[in-house]
């Protein structure tokens, strides 16, 4: 049963030994799991993800099951059911990362991309209030890349790299599923309770390999992975004081209930460093310890000025947890209707780190990128059913620490594109 | 300033009043009434298809305008939109009901069919029986509207 | 300075008294409004057809009995009575029961059945006409097409492209006969919604003031029942007859509506049904 803070260490140390010539690209993950870094990782929904996510205020849909599960009550209809599929493409960059013999920088650049089914959801009617059931997945990356750099500078003097591969396949998905129930507890107070089971599951495959210009080598390859089971409940609120506005509050956390992390390890290092033709060195690290999710509390306010309009926004503030920073994120959105059958929505939200600014001269710092974000979609309405085609794109910039062990900073950008197709059916 | 303000909040959130939404009267005749019961005075008669002017709404009954006389009507002899024709579900005329019940029944079936509204026939057949041949012998008895309202009217 | 603020407060306190407002705002300007819904053409096409379904099986129960000019005499009743109802795009059909229970029936799309039963208990033309009426009722307040959610199905290849996506299960047809087993569990099992019944009751004697019927028809023919113990005979689908009784002329009394003993049309019925 190993610690967390001894993993730590541990690969801290192992990072010293190999690492200290060269730049040590594949440790950077090691401190976080996926995007760990930022709360609002994946807009879903078909109606949300066109409003910037700002829906707490909104949910009278089958997405209500996610955003607001008070909301769900006062969907139209009988049995309502909507499904999202998104691609999504994103970069994050880190600028300088490496140094070529030529003085100049290199930038080192994660890429992610994948096609998947990001949420479904269906609501009826049950007695007095309304079931759902509902299956989102909030949070997403798939990086495949090989990369090779060429002639980078080393820290050990007189010896530069003459060739860097860095092979990369790293995944992580975050899935909730699960029932929710709403009830009406006057004509225009609502509550719901959503209670998703969680799902996680992801790992971190590097493979890295160094040809030194002395003639030496050092060849790490490393594969982490983890996976987590939890309960999510969301209770939500919804409240219409007046005609035409409309507020809502949830609160939820996830809870985990088994957690497990494998990582495994082998290095053979440069001959200078004490490695033998035949020494290998093999880790294999196994931990139980549950990571700590944030109380996350949401307040919407949504306006309904007329059936062609409707003004939303959104304030979620995440607790402070663990070694993260409580954050407080804003969204906002705009629908239009420019016929009754046809429907333009847009909308911004703000993803912001979790971690604390860089400060220099220190080391080990995790990297801090502020995300903001907009969104755009387009739906097209029949008698009974709905078909959207949107878009979410957002952009972040910031700084990191590549190289924990130096208080070298680099500047780094996060850009993602997410085009989805969403349905809606009544029935 | 603020009082216009005021006045354009007050109206954006008032439900009750309906500004010159318009209803047409269904039924051969509706009754214009002093108050909204069903025993009070009648002030007007409108005929079917009038238009109606729709100044407030209670529970049951709308307070309308009709030829500049004010008065109560029963909701549920009017609607938005004008009366419309009998709605049949055969393309064809009614002239072909009378060709034979079989013929009919498929031209039903056909019509559902193109619909997507499909009764599964030969399914329920099994649990419980279908008698559509004594609904066809009802619908074969014909009584004009006219007719009807004539007899009605007889003493 | 005091009349802004007069002004303000009057406007929270009328802001915070307004509860009275509908969640219709929730309405976006893709969605029919409760006015709107099942009304289309294609709406009423649906209806019908659904109607004659539920009906067929209603006579596979029961089946017609088949005298012509009885038939005739209560369809000429019916359909002059339906002209002073509110739906003109519906054709109207009425029916003859052959059994001895007391009842009537109304299925969707005009519809209507009276058993045999029914008719022995009938003294009257405004009593056959009460009766009529509030089963008329039931089809033009669309209480069973409410009650199901009956709409047309959408056919464009927009929706069965989204409801693949989406993932909507069952065929058009299980979700057909899905709902002529509701209405029928509804006309022969559960009942209609009590407040349907009263509702239905209401329109009666409002339908037959306006159509020249003694008002008291219907009230009159339920007591009867009530006082020749005939009551066990209704099939458990209405509500309480003695409640109907009390709420029909709570009804009666509210509205200021009497009687007219004038307008009962006897003979006619004496006449017509072969009854001594």
């Amino acid at each position: 049963m190993i610690k967390k803070q001894e993993r730590r260490d541990f690969m801290k140390k192992l990072a010293r030994n190999s690492f200290i010539l060269i730049v040590i690209l594949l440790f950077l993950c090691t401190y976080s799991y996926a995007d760990e870094y930022h709360y609002v990782n994946s807009i879903v929904g078909e109606r949300a993800a066109g409003l910037g996510g700002a829906y707490t205020a909104v949910s009278d849909d089958p997405s209500g099951c996610y955003y607001n599960p008070a909301g769900i009550v006062f969907a139209p209809g009988r049995r309502l059911s909507i499904s999202v599929n998104a691609y999504n493409v994103s970069t994050k960059t880190y600028k300088d990362a490496l140094h070529k013999t030529t003085g100049e920088g290199e930038d080192w650049v994660l890429k992610s991309s994948q096609l998947l089914p990001n949420f479904f959801g269906v609501i009826q009617q049950l007695g007095p209030g309304k079931i759902g059931f509902s299956y989102a997945v909030t949070d997403s990356y798939l990086r495949d890349q090989e990369q090779v750099f060429y002639n980078i500078r080393s820290r050990i003097p007189g010896v530069f790299i003459e060739r860097y591969v860095l092979n990369i396949d790293d995944e992580d998905k975050v899935y909730n599923l699960g029932p929710s129930y709403a009830l009406k507890l006057r004509d225009n107070l609502s509550t719901g309770l959503t209670l998703y089971l969680h799902y996680r599951d992801g790992k971190i495959i590097r493979n890295h390999l160094l040809n030194l210009s002395n003639g030496e080598f050092d060849w790490e390859n490393y594969y982490l992975s983890w996976r987590e089971y939890g309960l999510r409940p969301i209770l939500g609120f919804m409240w219409e004081p007046f005609e035409k506005i409309s507020l809502g509050i949830t609160f939820s956390r996830t809870f985990l209930l088994d957690s497990k992390t494998r990582i495994q390890q082998t290095v053979r290092g440069p001959a200078s460093y004490g490695y033998g033709v035949n020494d290998v060195d093999f880790r294999v690290l196994e931990s139980s310890e549950k990571h700590k999710y944030p109380y996350i509390t949401t307040f919407g306010i949504a306006y309904f000025p007329s059936r062609f309009l409707l003004f939303s926004a959104d304030l979620s503030y995440n607790t402070r947890v663990e070694d993260r920073k409580a954050v407080l994120n804003g969204a906002m959105g705009i629908e239009y209707y420019l016929s009754p059958s046809l429907a333009l929505r847009a909308g911004g939200f703000t993803d912001m780190a979790n971690t604390p600014r860089l400060k220099s001269g220190v080391t080990n710092q995790p990297e801090h990128i502020d995300i903001y974000g907009g969104t755009l979609s387009i739906t097209y309405f029949t008698k009974n059913s709905s078909l959207t085609i949107g878009t979410v794109y957002s952009y972040g910039s910031g700084k990191a620490q590549v190289i924990p062990e130096t208080p070298a900073q680099q500047d780094a950008r996060i850009n993602s594109l997410t085009v989805y197709i969403g349905a809606g059916y009544s029935y | 300033m603020f009082l216009r303000i005021c006045m354009i909040l007050l109206l954006m959130v008032s439900p009750v009043y309906v500004y010159g939404a318009e209803v047409y009267v269904q039924s051969l005749k509706a009754p214009i009434l002093a108050e909204p019961k069903m025993g009070s005075k009648e002030v007007a008669t409108a005929r079917r298809g009038d238009a109606l002017e729709i100044l407030e709404k209670t529970q049951g009954w709308y307070r309308v305008k009709y030829k500049d006389v004010a008065g109560w009507v029963w909701k549920l002899l009017v609607d938005t939109g004008p009366p419309k024709g009998k709605v049949s579900i055969l393309e064809e005329t009614d002239q072909k009901l009378e060709e034979g019940a079989r013929r009919r029944a498929s031209a039903y079936v056909t019509a559902a069919a193109a619909r997507g509204l499909m009764e599964e026939r030969s399914r329920l057949n099994t649990l419980y029986w279908l008698n559509f041949d004594d609904l066809e012998w009802l619908e074969k008895i014909k009584v004009e509207d006219e007719r009807a309202l004539r007899f009605l009217e007889e003493d | 300075m005091g009349l802004k603020r007069f002004i303000l407060i009057s406007l929270i306190l009328f802001l915070f008294a307004n509860i009275t407002y509908s969640s219709d705002f929730r309405r976006r300007a893709s969605q029919a409004s409760e006015e709107e819904i099942y009304k289309t053409e294609d709406d009423i096409k649906a209806e019908v057809i659904f109607g004659r379904s539920l009906s067929a099986r209603i006579l596979g129960r029961y089946p017609l009995y088949k005298d012509k000019d009885i038939t005739e005499y209560i369809n000429l009743i019916g359909k002059g009575l339906a002209q002073y109802a509110g739906r003109p795009e519906i054709e109207f059909h009425f029916g003859i029961l052959d059994t001895d229970t007391i009842n009537a029936f109304s299925a969707p799309g005009g519809y209507i059945f009276i058993t045999k039963g029914c008719l022995k208990e009938i003294e009257d033309e405004a009593e056959l006409a009460g009766v009529l009426a509030h089963e008329i009722a039931h089809i033009v307040e669309r209480h069973i097409v409410k009650e199901i959610n009956l709409r047309a199905p959408d056919e464009s290849p927009l929706t069965g492209f989204a409801s693949l996506i989406a993932g909507a299960t069952g065929t058009a047809e299980a979700v057909f006969t899905t709902f002529v087993d509701k209405a029928y569990e509804i006309l022969f099992e559960r009942g209609y919604k009590i407040e349907d019944e009263f509702s239905s009751d209401r329109f009666s004697v409002s339908l037959l003031k306006l159509s020249g019927y003694d008002p008291y028809g219907l009230i009159r023919f339920l007591k009867r029942l009530n006082e020749k113990g005939k009551v066990k005979e209704i099939k458990g689908t209405h509500p309480g007859i003695v409640e109907r009784i009390q709420g029909l002329k709570r009804f009666m009394e509210e509205n200021q509506i009497s009687g007219d003993d004038k307008k009962t049309r006897k003979e006619r019925f004496y006449e017509k049904t072969g009854k001594k």
